[in-house]
């Protein structure tokens, strides 16, 4: 086996050699006689002479002969006199290993210039001349070995090194990659720009970048003050080290953050799903401590919040209806999404507005070096992106679209209610990036989708989400640097019915937002991170409104008067390392909320339940005018202490408030909720979360394995009194309650990142209940006790699993199980008004079946040729491997003056799917 | 919008056949076994111009046979908030208790129901004001292409109403699969009597109460006005429609909270669960248990008058080619029979004994014209009186 060492395992195996020049002691004579003999013998006869190894790859030589007649001669003189004839090189290092090569020598020290520094231009691309590695590298500016210098000062103390690290392929910035120093245990990651800032001593020193997609490497670097060093990375093609749920290795340990996922869009790819499609929610579906009342719906309930408690942000603008199809798909093109992040407790204090979670997705940048594009072709929708520099290295710009084409389908069918109606969605997202300088970048996104459908040509209903944002980096030093971001976001949805003349109408809903935030990170030294900023929301709700259609509609107009309200918010955070052990985060978020004018707002009788027969009052806001205010502090702290290299113990505190909420009386998120400000008669949610974990990795760190408890408390979030009516309701307040929720739960996560087999195991126990206690009997729900809310699934597990057979061959089984929801049930039934009616118990009283699936995937990769003019890949699916029918809704219904049962199943068996992606 | 959810519904499960998935609905049978709940049901309503009739029984659990025991001996009183009483004494009928003679109530007057069980216990509704029911304006059918549409229009000029509240009554002739004249009364096995039937058990009447909750409100139109609701619709095959139907409906103004009740319980009833539906509620009527106050009575009384109309529809008005199915007599096609025959040893007499098996129809003669036996089919192929009643109702021309 000695002899199996490749070229390039030799040239890592020569970067770590230490130096021993003229220490050489004098070499060793042999003898030697071979007439055309095989390679393999002389290396016998010299290593039965002489304490020396020979390293070689066998393949190398393998039809070499040679031809050597030699008595007590030194040795490298006996391997030049054997060598002569053949294309092999040898060398000698001070190890006494041989190293024979075939057409180039390798070069066993270092030259000796390597260690005088050399101007700091991270980027020079100038051959290496430590590499061993010839010609094969890509790697033309990674220079791994080179000494950079960095700054001019020769003071000691400390200086900052910071720069970007980049793809060297596409020139996007690479997020979450780890810049460390191992020999200090000091280190940083990656921002969402691909932004680093490192505080060392001066000095020189090793830095290494790790993380997911790009080859790990490092930068020797000799830092004499303040300065910058940009990193290009190479992209990790054959994709052998992939692994499932981006994290640097140590991360799960060491890093500060508790209750946050990052999937980047590989692992995404692997999942599994009912279309074939990729499926960005689905995906964040399969975590722990993320639930949603059902499949086919995309409503996320994270830690048992409700699904109105979830920050989404696509580049920082908000998504307020983030599915298409009813909720069976989520609205965002894979092919454009680089990675999204799942904030689930300890919620950095730059982001707020919601309880529950953030879920920040972000697009990738767009190739700076050269034109290409991707796409896809699944059973319901085909997709396509196109990306490309529109500067070189400056600005490049992607433009990815997505559209279904169920419409084309519709139309072929025989029925002819179903060729009448028609149904079709579509989502377009762009996005630009243009570099001014080193110091100022601007990014620019829109994005817009739609869903449409007409049922047999009487009813018409539309949804569409616009979102458009701008952001403005600019790096002032190497320790501040600031992001400017504007962003605009609209929703809305209208409802056309037609089927009778006299009641034509058309029902229109409208939320729009306007976002304006500047957000700064201040790097003082190695023990503080600050983060600050401050940010203003401005909502504008079109609640509704009610339009006749044609003439002979009888429908009165009725509209109801829109809704403004301005959200601001402050905020510090302080990140510290105390000692290496101990690193607390601390940060505080001030918000403000005005609901204002013009606008008429109801008093009621206070103290009893809001009526109509309790309304006394009504008073009128002139435009501007401030008609309630609400504000108070969110406090953010996180803290992590590491019992050992391996092991750590993590604690976070956040509070949140919450100013918009969404009404639905149905269980499931659709698309007809609606979003309600915070007035005078609806107070604020706020929402309180502890949570306390212990991570532990195994095997150098391939291993993770991570407990997590928390326990919510929340307060004036949204429920509904019997039967409420929500839909143009001048009054909301009189059939909406303020509730008090809580929340607890364990959740307990196994992964391994790398290897043949790899993914997740992940079991979660939780509750999450509701009280509605107030005042009066009419406004309590079951008696004023706590009850399970809609999406309390005690038992959770789900494990994703990964297996590579080969480079291109690859599958994924996923297997998930959770209590089935909760469900109120008719209890008794009885006659009244000629017909059999029911009772039903007290609300979510009983549950319905428990929920199980397995699903299979199989991706077969084209070959692997650098350069061809299309990547291609199938994957083929089987989503509901057993066919389990598991209950999508269950329902009862009076058939005949019957009380009946029914459950329905929508993926009630085994679906097969094939996709084919493509990349050029 | 409930109805819009369930067409994308099936638009969404249309769409999923398309791609080879079968969406399948089954019964689910939860196994619900809680305490007895056999809680007071309240039904009918203050009759402020007629007679005023309210039933009292209770709810079983689901599982049970749908029989539904009555609330008898209870002492019933209509009341008004000024203190009137008017008694409504049980009827024969155990668990209906109606008023002797028709009510007058005053108008602009609060009444309620109070209930005394036989068990002790005092049960009242809410106060409410009497509301006066318009008149209907339009009650007809409409033919369309593939059957007959039903509409009411009502409208109140005072704007007083907005809630309306519709119950309806069918009644349609129908004939059973065949027409039988003889019957045999009873004797032995060797020999038995029969004679020519003189009771019609051919023609004969059904009548069926509507069992939907049907309410509309105007209030979000400009005018307090109903036009052309679609009260029913009777598809062209429908064996209601083989000679001569009759429909009478019953309109009723609500209060407010009286439409709320309705709509929860229409809400409840008729399509619940589904992910896209409100949640069901338990619905609290406006009736309350003096006794106990936690104890849940279900029902709600309304005070309100009633104005109803009928509608004949005949045949003959209707398109020609509109074939009704005769509903329940489909697989009655063909007749058998038997002929008497000692000497071969054919006993009609003893075949004919189970009169619920065999009903005769024809007979057999012979040339000479003595009859020798009789066609025949099965009870429910013969007897229309096991689908309706072979007495005329009395409003039927």
């Amino acid at each position: 086996m000695k002899h199996l060492f490749s070229f390039l395992f030799l040239g890592w195996v020569l970067g770590m050699a230490t130096p021993t020049r003229g220490q050489q002691p004098e070499p060793q004579r042999v003898s030697v006689s071979l007439q055309q003999a095989h390679f393999a013998e002389l290396v016998r006869e010299i290593e039965a002479q002489v304490p020396y190894r020979f390293f070689f790859n066998p393949a190398a030589v393998d039809s070499v002969v040679v031809t050597v007649r030699a008595q007590q001669q030194p040795l490298p003189e006996v391997l030049r006199q054997a060598l002569q004839n053949t294309p092999l090189r040898f060398a000698i290092d001070a190890q006494n290993r041989i190293y024979v090569t075939r057409g180039v020598t390798i070069q066993t020290e270092l030259p000796d210039s390597f260690f005088q520094p050399e101007p700091a231009n991270a980027l020079a691309s100038s051959p290496d001349p430590a590499d061993p590695v010839p010609a094969t590298s890509r790697a033309g500016s990674t220079s791994a070995f080179k000494l950079y210098e960095i700054g001019t000062g020769s003071a000691t103390g400390k200086a900052t090194l910071a720069g970007h690290v980049r793809e060297a392929k596409t020139g996007e910035p690479v997020v979450g990659a780890t810049v460390y120093v191992e020999a200090l245990n000091a280190g940083t990651s990656t921002d969402q720009f691909g932004f680093f800032s490192l505080t060392l001593p001066v000095g020189r020193h090793e830095v290494k970048i790790r993380g997911i997609g790009f080859k790990n490497t490092r930068r020797q670097v000799l830092l004499r003050g303040d300065g910058k060093l940009d990193i290009e990375t190479e992209e990790d093609i054959t994709t052998l080290r992939e692994v499932v749920i981006e994290a640097e290795k140590d991360r799960n340990v060491a890093s500060l953050q508790m209750g946050v996922e990052r999937l980047d869009v590989k692992t995404m790819r692997q999942v599994p799903t009912a279309f074939g499609e990729t499926d960005v929610l689905r995906v964040v579906l399969t975590l722990p401590g993320v639930k949603s009342v059902g499949e086919g719906n995309t409503g996320l309930n994270v830690r048992g919040g409700a699904t109105d408690q979830n920050l989404i942000l696509f580049n920082d603008a908000t998504i307020y209806n983030p599915s298409h199809l009813f909720g069976f798909f989520s609205a965002f093109n894979p092919d454009v999404i680089k990675s999204v992040e799942l904030y689930k407790s300890a919620i950095p204090a730059k982001y707020g507005g919601r309880l529950s979670s953030v879920l920040d997705i972000t697009t990738r940048d767009g190739n700076k070096k050269k034109f290409s594009g991707s796409g896809g072709i699944g059973p319901l929708t085909s997709r396509l992106t196109l990306e490309g520099p529109l500067v070189k290295d400056k600005s490049s710009f992607l433009v990815g679209g997505r559209s279904s084409y169920s419409d084309w389908i519709l139309h072929l069918l025989p029925n002819e209610s179903f060729r009448q109606s028609s149904a079709s969605f579509y989502d377009v997202s762009a996005h630009l990036s243009h570099e001014f300088n080193e110091k100022n970048t601007v990014y620019a996104t829109g994005y817009l989708s739609t869903d449409k459908f007409r049922l047999a040509s009487d009813t018409a209903y539309k949804y569409l989400n616009q979102n458009a944002s701008l952001k403005w980096r600019h790096t002032f030093n190497n320790k501040l640097y600031g992001v400017l971001t504007g962003a605009l976001s609209r929703y809305q949805y209208d409802i056309t019915s037609q089927r009778d003349a006299s009641v034509a109408s058309e029902l229109t809903y409208q939320i729009k937002q306007y976002n304006a935030q500047a957000d700064f990170s201040y790097l003082p030294n190695a023990k503080h991170t600050v983060d600050f900023g401050v940010s203003s929301v401005l909502y504008h709700v079109s609640p509704g409104g009610l339009t006749p259609v044609g003439s002979e509609s009888l429908i009165k107009t009725d509209v109801l008067p829109r809704e403004q309200g301005l959200e601001s918010a402050l905020y510090l955070s302080d990140r510290i390392d105390v000692s290496p052990r101990l690193s607390v985060a601390v940060g505080l978020r001030y918000s403000l909320y005005n609901a204002l004018g013009p606008r008429e707002v109801y008093r009621y009788v206070p103290g009893q339940s809001k009526t109509l027969n309790t309304l006394t009052d009504t008073v009128a806001y002139g435009p501007g005018r401030v008609l309630a205010t609400y504000h108070g502090p969110e406090y953010r702290f996180s803290a992590r202490y590491s019992l050992t290299a391996v092991s750590s113990v993590k604690a976070s505190f956040n509070r949140t408030r919450q100013y918009i909420h969404m009404l639905s009386n149905t269980t499931a998120m659709s698309p007809t909720d609606i979003w309600k400000l915070s007035d005078a008669n609806v107070r604020p949610q706020v929402g309180d979360q502890y949570s306390v974990g212990y991570y532990h990795n195994f095997r150098a760190n391939t291993i993770e394995a991570s407990v997590e408890t928390y326990y919510k408390s929340t307060k004036d979030f949204v429920d509904y009194k019997g039967g409420a009516t929500l839909i143009l309701n001048r009054h909301i307040e009189t059939d909406i309650v303020n509730a008090v929720g809580k929340a607890y739960g364990v959740e307990v996560m196994l992964r391994k990142l790398t290897g043949k087999i790899n993914g997740w195991v992940s079991y979660t126990y939780s509750r999450s209940l509701v009280q509605v206690n107030q005042g009066t009997p009419a406004d309590q729900v079951n008696g004023g006790e706590y009850y399970p809310s809609n999406f309390d699934k005690p038992h959770d597990f789900t494990l994703i699993g990964n297996y590579r057979f080969s480079r291109r061959i690859s599958s994924s089984l996923n297997f998930t199980y959770s209590t089935g929801r909760p469900i109120t049930l008719p209890l008794a039934k009885y006659y009244m008004g000629s017909a059999t009616r029911v009772y039903y118990s007290e609300r979510n009283a009983y549950r319905v079946p428990d929920y199980y699936r397995a699903d299979f995937a199989l991706n077969l990769e084209g070959n692997h040729k650098v350069k061809k003019l299309a990547h291609g890949s199938w994957t083929f699916g089987v989503y509901n491997l057993t066919g389990r029918k598991n209950p999508y809704s269950v329902y009862f219904k009076s058939v005949g003056g019957q009380i009946r049962g029914y459950q329905l199943s929508i993926f009630g068996q085994p679906i097969p799917t094939v996709t084919y992606n493509f990349k050029f | 919008m409930r109805t819009l959810w369930i067409l994308m519904q099936r638009w969404l499960i249309g769409i999923l056949l398309l791609l080879g998935v079968n969406s399948c609905v089954e019964p689910y049978a939860p196994e619900v076994t809680t305490a007895a709940n056999n809680y007071l049901v309240v039904s009918g309503f203050i009759n402020g111009n007629g007679s005023t009739a309210i039933r009292l029984s209770r709810s079983v659990q689901l599982a049970a046979p749908a029989t539904f025991p009555a609330e008898a001996r209870a002492i019933v009183t209509v009341e008004s908030l000024r203190g009137q009483r008017y008694p409504l004494p049980e009827t024969d009928t155990a668990g209906l208790y109606r008023s002797v003679r028709r009510l007058a109530l005053p108008p602009n007057e609060q009444y309620r129901l109070h209930i005394r069980t036989a068990g002790g216990r005092e049960y009242a509704s809410d106060y409410t004001l009497l509301k006066h029911t318009p008149a209907l304006d339009r009650f007809e059918g409409q033919i369309q292409a593939n059957g007959l549409q039903i509409y009411v229009s009502a409208h109140d000029e005072q704007a007083q109403t907005r809630y309306y509240r519709w119950e309806y009554e069918e009644t349609w002739a129908f004939t059973s699969a065949h027409w039988s004249r003889w019957r045999f009364s009873k004797g032995t096995p060797q020999r038995r009597t029969y004679f020519p039937r003189k009771e019609d058990i051919y023609h004969c009447w059904r009548t069926e109460p509507s069992t939907t909750v049907i309410t509309t409100s105007t209030v979000r139109l400009s005018q307090d006005a109903v036009r052309d609701y679609r009260l029913l619709f009777i598809p062209a095959f429908s064996g209601r429609l083989q000679s001569l139907y009759s429909l009478r409906v019953r309109q009723y103004a609500l209060s407010a909270e009286e439409f709320d009740y309705w709509e929860a319980v229409k809400k409840n009833t008729e399509n619940i669960g589904t992910l896209f539906d409100p949640l069901p509620s338990q619905v609290q009527g406006n009736v309350h248990s003096l006794t106990d106050p936690d104890e849940p009575v279900l029902g709600f009384v309304g005070a309100t008058t009633e104005v109803s109309q009928r509608l004949f529809i005949n045949r003959h008005s209707l398109p020609p080619d509109w074939h009704s199915r005769n509903e329940g007599y489909e697989t009655c096609t063909e007749t058998s029979s038997i002929t008497h025959d000692s000497i071969r040893g054919l006993n009609m007499y003893e075949e004919f004994a189970d009169t619920t098996y065999r009903v005769p129809i024809n007979e057999i003669r012979t040339r000479t014209g003595d009859i020798i036996g009789f066609s025949y089919q099965s009870t429910a192929c013969v007897d229309c009186r096991l689908r309706g009643t072979n007495k005329k109702p009395s409003f039927w021309p």
